[in-house]
């Protein structure tokens, strides 16, 4: 069984690593697979083929897929994640669950619906009630830190120096949530009380919480390579509020109706960060390179996902009018913010294009094609 | 008719040769409560004048067998034998401060005894249920006031100030003060007294030598090397969410005749703007997250008859009282403009007598025996609302429900008989029993998912013991006890809602009694040159209380808070023994020319079932089918030699050791509680020097040098790291 021949595999791996980044449909000689698996002109397959329209799209050597054959054909070890359900490492239900099921409560007071009315004034209290929960969503914007950024220069095993005076604005990239996000929210919670363009001011709440939740799952990865074992369920109720697969919360609630493929690889993703706790279950974790292939994993899917979603989100630009659309472009202007990282690491030339677009304040200026083309090529696989 | 009081006296002061000294001229009704066959000592006017301490339970630091946690500056709470808070019973003059929202853990109550009002504060180790109650599981502390002095003739009028200073944590405070006392009626057979003044205080930010150490730190790279509380600002020394503003008033008058005295007294503590130092900010949060106690109020107003009713009721006493406590608790988030003030307010109304016979003795019998009676009744009636602010935009609501389901009621109480009965050999045997009576009721709230309570507890309990005093002169006393004790569940174990250090914690309106068994022995030694006390005990708890872990879908209703936090805990009589055992003791000898050592020692083990899990985050830690209880004391002590050669004025000069081993004992709670680094607390030995001089009975000045190494230190489960390196100066006047 493939499983058996793991060092190989691992090997294997990191020439393919190279491989994936083409987006070509990565195969294994038949003569390596001794496992079932679809085969493809004499060529197995580790993954299941991408459904249209992805058909191009291939996975990687280094993914984790338990949607084909319950893993067996790919490069990862057998493990709990295997059936495709997800498994508690901890005691019990996540606490993140809970901030996202009142993320979602805030969705249906402020932005879900926007062929209602404008939300009112106390739509925006009763949301940001649902925001400040005690130990809820507010408390931790301000402590959420980009794990895409290099750490802070912290001292004496201190990883949470966000939350001291003053190093958020020497380190906004790292220390986004209170950098970046928390103003944002805070801002936009105050216009929405005063009923300034509420529809704008819950679209940027929209945005900075779908940054926030992004963002939450991919460093509660990191707190669980060091700090709690069981951070790695908070990622999961990050991203679904701690449901199965076909529970379709928090940014699956996004992701799905988008792109199916995409939320089913972001949660073959939260498998794979599941799968990588269980085969090295010590603190601090002693396999790095299965925990950078189960966050790469879990943040491409995610990546592609909310490109759909900004891309969405510019294609409804041209049809929409007056505070309709200005809400729009706000949200296309945070969002579009949070995805120039991923575009700039993918190439600089069309991040520009694409920043250029979402930036932009007036949504006469925005040239969509050119920005939905710019996400087309940035981000062309889940 | 009362002698109109000429105003000439009273400017003229002093115009009358006092009776005794200030202060302890008169005795109330409330003279030696505690049972002095159990193991009791007591902290006088003259220790607090030399230790100065910050606070009332700061003063019991030096007791045997008292631990005293704190977690905030303004906040101090004792354990008594490894039990405190709702475990232990605080009494004020005799009456029962504790009510009915005592909260699981150490609390902030005995901070709000102002201590230049107390003329001693006795401690009872060991379960006293009989006389004092509910509560009474580890101990009782009970403070007396002082008061005021009674002239036999003519009238005098004496004022004073205070003044005290600390540069550790810059309080600067005073307190102007005065007795009045004039005798009524030609026969002189009647008098009055009163005692009376106002004070207050400004404390600064506590500083100490920089924080401690986590003991894991280097074990484990998930553990930093310092513990999240407290937090520290930029000079490293100055530790965040400490500091506080207190402001105290209180009168006493005193109408006594020859056998029968009454006392109508008022005491108010105003305690504002304190941190919980472990909550501000929390651990991981940012600085602008904090909880403070914006307001600390406790008002208690009593009327006190003591009298001789003749040999049936002798010492008796009776109390009205009236106790309120406030407190407004203010959680902000700046970062998130947001701010939840919380509003408690117990009133409770006492009803309290006790009374003892005198020696029933027939003629020529070498038996006799004493009974002491009492009852007592005390009602709460508690209001509680929860308000939310948006600072920015200026937006507040009215939450569904506060702390405590608004409308909630608690009475306690029961009746008591205690029999001393002197037997021929030197042997006395000692025995009494209390009916109690414990009722809870609590509004149902649908919109907060409040369950209603309407239950009753009846316990009955009792104790037994033996003297025996092996020579004549009653040098060596051997002493055996068995006591039995009680704690009903309160309004807060019923129907409170709040986060705790460990976490959140939801109520369970099922919970049944805890019950304590101790079993005590202790030999007492009285010569002339040797003053010593050793006691061991063993406590067993059944039925006790404890905290549980709980999962997110066992939290109530509209409770959105308890699925949010960290860990979940809810309380739940512990299926099997809990037991806490340990030694103490206290040596204390007199040496010649005014010199004398005073040492004391503690020892304490306690272990409960395991009920729970750890919560997320707690790594490396083993669980047994038995584990540690929540914040046992470590093994420690106190070493004191004092050099006082004038009895009562002069020089007075002490040096002090407090010592404490490390605890690294924890129970499930403790070891995702901020409060304790991670894992357990380490020992320390501080050293304080004292020098205290008495001009005479106008002028007094006493100064401390505390922590004289700058030692980082730490008292188990406390969110403060000890004060550095600092001088401590009181000053009294007139």
């Amino acid at each position: 069984m493939i499983k058996a021949h793991l060092p190989l595999r691992a090997l294997l791996g990191g020439a393919a690593l190279f491989a994936a980044c083409d987006n070509k449909p990565m195969v294994m000689n038949e003569d390596m697979n001794t496992g079932g698996g679809a085969d493809m002109a004499g060529m197995t397959l580790m993954c299941a083929p991408f459904p249209a329209p992805l058909a191009s799209c291939a996975c990687s050597v280094d993914d984790y897929a338990p949607r084909y054959e319950m893993s067996i054909h790919d490069t990862w070890a057998k493990c709990v994640s295997d059936s495709g359900e997800y498994k508690l490492q901890g005691a019990g239900r996540p606490a993140a669950a809970a901030r996202t099921e009142a993320w979602d409560m805030m969705a249906a007071k402020l932005w879900a619906d926007m062929d209602r009315a404008s939300p009112t004034a106390q739509d925006f209290s009763d949301a940001r009630d649902l925001y400040n929960i005690d130990q809820g969503i507010a408390s931790r914007v301000a402590r959420r830190q980009d794990v895409h950024y290099p750490e802070l220069p912290v001292m004496e095993g201190k990883k949470f120096a966000c939350t001291d005076a003053g190093l958020p604005a020497m380190y906004p990239d790292r220390c986004a949530g209170p950098a970046h996000l928390q103003p944002i929210i805070n801002d936009a919670f105050q216009k929405g009380a005063a009923q300034t363009e509420p529809r704008v001011q819950a679209a940027r709440i929209e945005a900075a919480l779908l940054w926030f939740f992004y963002l939450s799952t991919l460093s509660e990865m990191w707190t669980s390579s060091f700090e709690k074992i069981e951070d790695i369920d908070a990622m999961w109720g990050y991203y679904n509020a701690a449901q199965q697969r076909g529970g379709i919360a928090g940014i699956a609630r996004y992701i799905n109706p988008l792109s199916p493929e995409a939320h089913q690889r972001a949660f073959d993703g939260i498998l794979a960060g599941r799968c990588w706790r269980d085969l090295d279950p010590r603190l601090p974790l002693q396999n790095t390179v299965l925990y950078q292939r189960a966050l790469n994993q879990l943040d491409k899917a995610e990546i592609y996902g909310l490109g759909r979603v900004l891309r969405d989100r510019l294609g409804k630009l041209g049809a929409a009018t007056g505070e309709v659309q200005r809400a729009h472009l706000a949200f296309i202007n945070i969002l579009g913010r949070m995805m120039d990282r991923a575009a700039r690491a993918a190439d600089a030339a069309r991040a520009d294009v694409l920043k250029a677009q979402v930036s932009a304040t007036d949504p006469a200026q925005v040239n969509v094609q050119a920005a939905q083309g710019a996400i087309d090529a940035l981000f062309p696989c889940p | 008719m009362p002698r109109p009081l000429p105003a000439a006296l009273l400017l003229a002061w002093p115009a009358v040769a006092w009776a005794q000294e200030y202060g302890t001229s008169v005795r109330g009704g409330s003279d030696g409560e505690l049972p002095e066959e159990r193991a009791v000592s007591t902290v006088t006017r003259a220790d607090l004048d030399r230790r100065l301490p910050r606070s009332a339970p700061d003063a019991l630091r030096w007791e045997p067998g008292v631990y005293v946690q704190q977690t905030a500056h303004g906040q101090g709470s004792a354990y008594l034998r490894g039990l405190t808070g709702q475990q232990t019973v605080l009494l004020f003059d005799g009456i029962r401060v504790n009510n009915s929202t005592y909260r699981q853990g150490p609390n902030q109550y005995a901070f709000t005894i102002d201590a230049q009002t107390i003329d001693r504060i006795e401690v009872l180790r060991g379960g006293g249920s009989t006389r004092y109650g509910s509560d009474a599981l580890g101990g009782v502390i009970a403070a007396y006031p002082i008061e005021p002095f009674l002239v036999k003739q003519g009238a005098a009028f004496r004022p004073r100030l205070l003044g005290a200073f600390t540069t550790a944590d810059s309080e600067r405070g005073g307190r102007a003060e005065f007795m009045l006392s004039a005798a009524l009626g030609r026969s002189a057979s009647l008098g009055f007294g009163f005692y009376g003044g106002a004070g207050g205080r400004e404390v600064g930010p506590l500083q100490n030598a920089g924080p401690l150490q986590n003991p894991a730190y280097g074990e484990h790279p998930s553990i930093p090397r310092y513990p999240d509380v407290p937090r520290y600002a930029r000079d490293g020394r100055t530790q965040l969410g400490t500091g506080f503003g207190e402001i105290t008033a209180d009168g006493r008058l005193v109408l006594a005749g020859p056998s029968h005295r009454l006392t109508l007294a008022s005491y108010h503590y105003l305690q504002r703007d304190v941190p919980r130092t472990d909550q501000c900010p929390p651990p991981t949060a940012p600085v602008g997250e904090c909880l403070t106690y914006e307001e600390q109020f406790r008002h208690l107003t009593y009327l006190a008859w003591d009298a001789d009713l003749g040999p049936a009721a002798r010492g008796l006493r009776v109390a009205l009282s009236h106790q309120r406590q406030h407190e407004r608790l203010r959680y902000e988030n700046q970062g998130s403009f947001f701010l939840r003030r919380g509003e408690d307010d117990v009133d409770t109304l006492g009803l309290m007598m006790r009374a003892h016979t005198d020696p029933l003795q027939q003629k020529g019998a070498r038996i006799s025996l004493v009974l002491s009676y009492g009852l007592d009744l005390y009602l709460d009636l508690v209001r509680s609302r929860l308000r939310r602010l948006f600072t920015d935009t200026g937006e507040e609501r009215e939450l569904p429900r506060g702390q405590y389901a608004d409308g909630s009621s608690y009475v306690t109480g029961g009746a008591y008989l205690d029999g001393e009965l002197r037997l021929p050999g030197r042997v006395t045997l000692r025995a009494g029993g209390r009916y109690g009576l414990s009722w809870a009721r609590v509004p149902a709230q649908p919109e907060s998912g409040t369950a209603p309570v309407d239950r009753g507890f009846a316990p009955v309990v009792g104790h037994l013991g033996a003297e025996w005093r092996p020579d004549r002169r009653g040098w060596l006393r051997l002493r055996a006890n068995v006591d039995v004790s009680y704690r009903a569940p309160n309004l807060n174990d019923l129907s409170a809602r709040l986060q705790t250090g460990p976490g959140f914690q939801f109520e369970n309106a099922g919970l049944d009694a805890e019950r304590a068994t101790t079993f005590e022995v202790g030999a007492l030694l009285r010569t002339p040159f040797v003053h010593a006390d050793v006691w061991a005990f063993e406590t067993l708890i059944s039925g006790g209380v404890l905290k549980v872990s709980q999962l997110a879908p066992t939290c109530p209703q509209q409770t959105p808070q308890c699925a949010s936090s960290w860990a979940r805990f809810q309380l739940q009589n512990a299926p099997a023994l809990g037991e806490v055992r340990g030694v103490e003791g206290v040596v204390r000898v007199f040496l010649p020319a005014g010199l004398s050592l005073r040492a004391t020692l503690a020892y304490a083990w306690g272990e409960e079932p395991r009920v729970g899990e750890v919560a997320e985050g707690v790594v490396g830690v083993l669980l047994h089918e038995r584990v540690p209880r929540s914040r046992i004391p470590p093994l420690n002590g106190t070493v004191e030699v004092r050099w006082a050669p004038g009895r009562a004025r002069g020089l007075d000069l002490s040096a002090g050791l407090r010592w404490a081993d490390a605890q690294y004992r924890l129970a499930i709670a403790d070891l995702s509680d901020g409060r304790i680094p991670r894992y357990g607390t380490p020992g320390f030995a501080v050293l304080d020097l004292g020098v205290y001089y008495r001009v005479d009975a106008r002028l007094s000045f006493g100064a401390r040098l505390e922590n004289v190494t700058d030692a980082i230190y730490r008292y188990h489960g406390s969110s403060i790291n000890g004060p550095g390196r600092g001088l401590l100066l009181n000053l009294k006047l007139l």
